[in-house]
């Protein structure tokens, strides 16, 4: 009904180009701890009224700017305007960060946790990508996208069917040549769209069809088709196959991205057989500016097109005052993977093969329905931002060595349990149920406790985990290892990361960044038998 | 005119039948579920008793809560409260000195209330000594304490037939200092593992390579159970002389004398028609819970029921036989504990793998109405023939008529591929019938017995000496020896 109601519109919209300018209201929320907002695609057509609500359920302040192109026409996300506001400094604050700049189109006001604000405009009437993006220092890389300013699509030009059916007795089971075949039936589907709803009041078990069109691309750039059938299908644009899946099979989406396509006319054809039961076939589309068009009939519920990331969302495990453990399989830590949220918005995953920590990041802490609905195969990323692995290999968080040039033993995670030198002890919960980890190894006792200072939403937040070490013995030759991989060294420490997020100080010795590896070492001194390293991971978020 | 035909054939029926209504299992058993607070996903993987009268259930979720009033009169009153989370998979919990040990996936910790706020704040690590890829289908089930004070730790393959990583496929013991003894080897999907009341350690292991069907394992020290994949951790200076790998499309019996250490299934859960999937178990130790007295109640996943299992050594094996005894439970049982008083309790879920009771998770009790169900109690092989006895007297001119029992018996195929068919039926008959003077017993003398097989025996047609027809008339007994003369 929906369906019909959405054809209607777009014949109506869409026949007699841009006359009739329509409202468009549009709801985009904040997504809680993950720096996002809820949608990133806003579709509008030249000319309309548009009015953008921005509600704010997460727990820092968030505004929603939209900014005019950049002055070469390239869509930037609205990064320049983010820097602008970013530079405002301490004045920032009193501008609600909103930078003087021709490139700011509309925004709204600063919208404080749990309220919300109103924007309105007028789409211009050319086509163009008008970037959305919160100004708020620190947030633009992950809250940010666009809203498509463009005329309705059309559907498939001249779509042409030819209908098939296998010789009596027989059935298909995979795509037949067509080439040596007649078709049974053959015509134009005026609607432009696929079909095979047409021939399934004639109970045939088993059939075939081939649909081919033109289909316009409005501009330059990539584009995607998916392509979802049960039974089997092919994909062919401009005379080449651009995906399959030739077999008998329950209902699928395959999905394939056609990069660097010219604006214009394009050649489709797609090609489909159905060997008896269950059949469907889905087609659609996404391109600059647009997702998820479909240009087949026949309804698809919104589950069969999730991607993966989609399917595993819906149970995150909130942390409020207390500190909350999650052992489980984590993405970017072996299968003994012990995940922290700490209250304040800083996570860690210490790894109890590693015996180290082996991930940092902010915001919301995990999402369980991977885990926690059917099997619960697969490993569990994160669900906040600014995810920074503390390590690349499977390393051990203390070792002896040879001096500290020496290659760190490799810590091959399916042998761990040959290694009689490593051997986790546990954790205890204590005050606020953060955890103390323990492990052994060759005699010495490490234990790893934690404290969270500062806040989130002003650049204070800091984490501090204090490595105490106890063991008989100089142990001349023990060493901790801090970070590796992606480490620098800056001013005041180390900043770890891709984007260098975090600011990692090591205080209670002098730590050596070993260049094999980029591996930061701190020499272990114990002193009647005793030493204490402390290391403190810092989000600088605001430039002062 | 279809009602009214109906209606006759029912009028005819009372007529016929000598009594009212035939007796069901709940004039026997009373199920109850508890009534949970919301937000508890009770998908119990494992049930302990704690001093003080309390339960704890550990969940699929990483959660253990304590039940306080388990036991009481109104089941609804039970009271529920958080002791500990975040831990991976639970399906083992086992109470000593204290501490309640938790066998999760990655190893056998051990927790602790020390500030006595209710909740667990030390969490030790017992022991880590097996190893996980990662995989989905790397259980690890524990059992409570043996009398040595070992917890035994039951592996799943990894992917169900696959040993990727150490001890996948294993059964471990972990000693009372936190040492792990590798114990057996060639396990493939075990569901729970636990004691006898002669304090031999079992296994429940799942259909599929090397099962051609369910059944329950002795994991006797030093045995193999079928699937090779896990002899790469076999180390011949610790358990001797390596077992000889299995050879795919023979039978139990030709595996066994070929194979010294290769211990057969003690008693078989036949497919399809007992369940797909048996899990944890325990049995009564004082008789409040009915006539079963030491008999293994064995939950089922798939099926939402409880079988029942009696256990007999007969030239220094185990076999025995299973009944069904209880149906009708809310989701797939995964843990299962009874209490001294006799109050059985069961809980599971249905996540992953479909169940019959429909509800994707459950925590419930069982207790004895104290009436007496009539049931074959025991099945014991005799040379020539099986020994039945029952619950209550049996009806003499019944017992005695051979058409009221009926006899099958057949084997599966011993392979690498998945479950098997049943194969090599056998049509044994029953030929003389001895009743004994208290009409507690009966001797069947059979023929043909054959060894390995399963026999089946139905006693559709006896009655009680109170004209009550055998609650559950069919016991599967899986022959591996014959008795000697």
């Amino acid at each position: 009904m929906r369906r019909s109601i959405f054809l209607l519109l777009t014949l109506l919209v869409g026949v007699p180009l841009g006359l009739a300018a329509k409202e468009v209201k549009v709801t985009v929320k904040t997504k809680v701890a993950q720096m996002k907002y809820d949608r990133e695609v806003i579709e509008v057509e030249p000319g309309d009224q548009v009015e953008i609500t921005l509600e704010n359920v997460d727990d820092l302040p968030h505004n929603l700017v939209v900014c005019r192109p950049a002055a070469e026409g390239a869509n930037d996300k609205g990064m320049a305007v983010a820097q602008m506001a970013w530079n405002l400094g301490e004045l920032g604050m009193a501008k609600a960060w909103i930078p003087d700049t021709p490139r700011v189109m509309v925004h709204t006001k600063l919208v404080n946790p749990h309220e919300s604000d109103t924007l309105r405009f007028t789409a211009p009437d050319e086509e163009v990508d008008l970037p959305f993006v919160c100004t708020f220092p620190g947030h633009a890389l992950l809250m940010n996208g666009t809203i498509s300013v463009a005329r309705p699509l059309p559907p498939i030009r001249n779509l042409h069917y030819r209908y098939y059916l296998p010789a009596k007795g027989d059935r298909y089971k995979q795509l037949p040549d067509f080439s040596k075949l007649t078709p049974v039936e053959e015509g134009q589907m005026p609607a432009g769209k696929v079909d095979i709803s047409m021939h399934l009041k004639e109970k045939k078990g088993s059939f075939a069809y081939v649909f081919e069109g033109t289909l316009e691309f409005p501009k330059d750039g990539e584009y995607e088709f998916a392509v979802g059938s049960d039974d089997g299908n092919e994909l062919w644009i401009d005379g080449k196959k651009v995906s399959e899946h030739n077999s008998i099979h329950p209902f699928s989406v395959k999905k394939k991205k056609l990069k660097k396509q010219k604006k214009g006319d394009h050649h489709i054809e797609l090609r489909y057989f159905e060997g008896g039961g269950q059949k469907q076939l889905y087609l659609g589309w996404s391109g600059p500016g647009f997702q998820n068009r479909p240009l087949s009939e026949g309804a698809l519920d919104a589950g069969q097109l999730q991607s993966e990331e989609e399917k595993f969302a819906g149970m995150p495990l909130v942390v409020r005052d207390e500190a909350r453990l999650y052992r489980n399989f984590i993405e970017g830590s072996s299968p003994r993977g012990i995940a922290v949220g700490f209250p304040g918005g800083v996570n860690l995953c210490w790894d109890a093969d590693q015996m180290n920590v082996v991930m940092v990041w902010q915001g919301a802490f995990v999402d369980a329905k991977r885990h926690w609905t059917g099997r619960g195969a697969g490993n569990q990323p994160p669900l906040g931002y600014g995810v920074v692995r503390t390590g690349e290999a499977p390393q051990h968080g203390v070792a002896r060595i040879s001096g500290s040039d020496a290659d760190w033993p490799a810590a091959d995670p399916k042998d761990d349990w040959k290694s009689g030198d490593y051997r986790f002890q546990g954790y205890e919960l204590g005050e606020r149920r953060f955890p103390v980890f323990r492990y052994e190894y060759a005699g010495v006792k490490v234990e790893e406790r934690f404290e969270v200072t500062g806040a989130l939403k002003d650049g204070t937040l800091k984490l501090r985990r204090i490595v105490s070490l106890r063991g008989d013995g100089d142990a001349a030759d023990l060493f901790f290892l801090a970070a590796a991989g992606k480490v620098t060294a800056v001013d005041g420490g180390w900043a770890l990361g891709p984007a260098r997020e975090v600011l990692l100080k090591v205080d209670g010795a002098v730590p050596v960044l070993r260049a094999k590896g980029n591996e930061l070492r701190v020499p272990v001194k114990l002193t009647h038998g005793e030493a204490q390293i402390s290391l403190s991971y810092e989000w600088p978020v605001v430039a002062k | 005119m279809r009602s009214r035909f109906f209606f006759l054939a029912c009028v005819v029926a009372l007529s016929v039948s000598a009594r009212a209504a035939d007796p069901v299992e709940s004039d026997f058993y009373k199920i109850e579920p508890f009534t949970l607070p919301d937000g508890l996903v009770a998908e119990v993987g494992s049930i302990e008793l704690l001093p003080d009268q309390k339960v704890a259930f550990g969940t699929r979720r990483g959660e253990i809560w304590i039940v306080e009033g388990a036991m009481g009169a109104d089941v609804s009153l039970a009271k529920f409260t958080k002791f500990a989370e975040g831990l991976h998979e639970i399906l083992g919990l086992a109470w000593k000195d204290g501490w309640l040990y938790v066998t999760q996936r990655p190893e056998v910790s051990r927790l602790k209330d020390k500030d006595g706020d209710g909740r667990a704040d030390l969490f030790e690590t017992v022991n880590a000594g097996w190893n996980i890829t990662g995989d989905y289908h790397e259980y690890a089930f524990g059992s409570r304490f043996d009398r040595e004070g070992n917890l035994w730790a039951t592996l799943c393959l990894t992917g169900s037939f696959h040993s990727s990583a150490p001890y996948r496929g294993w059964c471990v013991r972990i000693t009372p200092d936190g040492k792990m003894l590798p114990t057996c080897a060639g396990l493939r999907s075990p569901g729970g593992v636990g004691f006898n009341a002669a304090g031999d350690a079992f296994y429940t292991d799942n259909q599929g390579v090397w099962n051609g069907s369910s059944a329950l394992k002795w994991l006797k020290p030093g045995s193999f159970h079928g699937n090779s994949e896990a002899l790469r951790w076999w180390d011949e200076k610790v358990m001797g002389p390596k077992p000889l790998e299995s050879v795919s499309g023979t039978r139990i019996t030709a595996e066994r004398e070929r194979n010294p250490l290769f211990v057969p299934p003690s008693v078989i859960l036949p497919h399809d028609r007992m369940g797909h999937s048996p899990t944890g178990w325990d049995y009564d130790t004082n008789g409040k819970f009915g006539p079963f007295k030491e008999q293994l109640l064995v939950g089922e996943q798939t099926y939402s029921t409880v079988d029942r299992v009696y256990l007999e050594k007969v030239n220094g094996i185990y076999q025995g036989a299973s009944f069904e005894f209880l149906k009708g439970f809310q989701s797939g049982l995964i843990g299962v504990r009874m209490a001294e008083d006799g109050t059985f309790f069961a809980g599971g879920s249905d996540r992953g793998w479909g169940s019959r009771g429909g509800k994707p998770f459950d925590f419930e009790r069982v207790r004895w109405t104290g009436k007496m169900p009539f049931e074959i109690h025991e099945i014991h092989a005799q040379p020539q023939g099986f020994e039945l006895t029952f619950t209550k007297p049996v009806d003499v001119a019944t017992a005695k008529a051979a058409g009221s029992y009926d006899m099958e018996a057949w084997t599966y195929i011993w392979q690498s591929s998945y479950g098997s068919p049943e194969v090599d039926q056998v049509k044994p008959k029953v030929e003389v019938i001895s009743v004994a003077d208290d009409g507690l017993s009966v001797q069947l003398k059979v023929a043909p017995l054959t060894k390995g097989h399963v026999h089946a025996i139905s006693a559709k047609g006896l009655r009680s000496k109170d004209g009550e027809p055998v609650l559950h008339p069919t016991g599967y007994y899986t022959l591996n020896e014959i008795p000697n003369p």
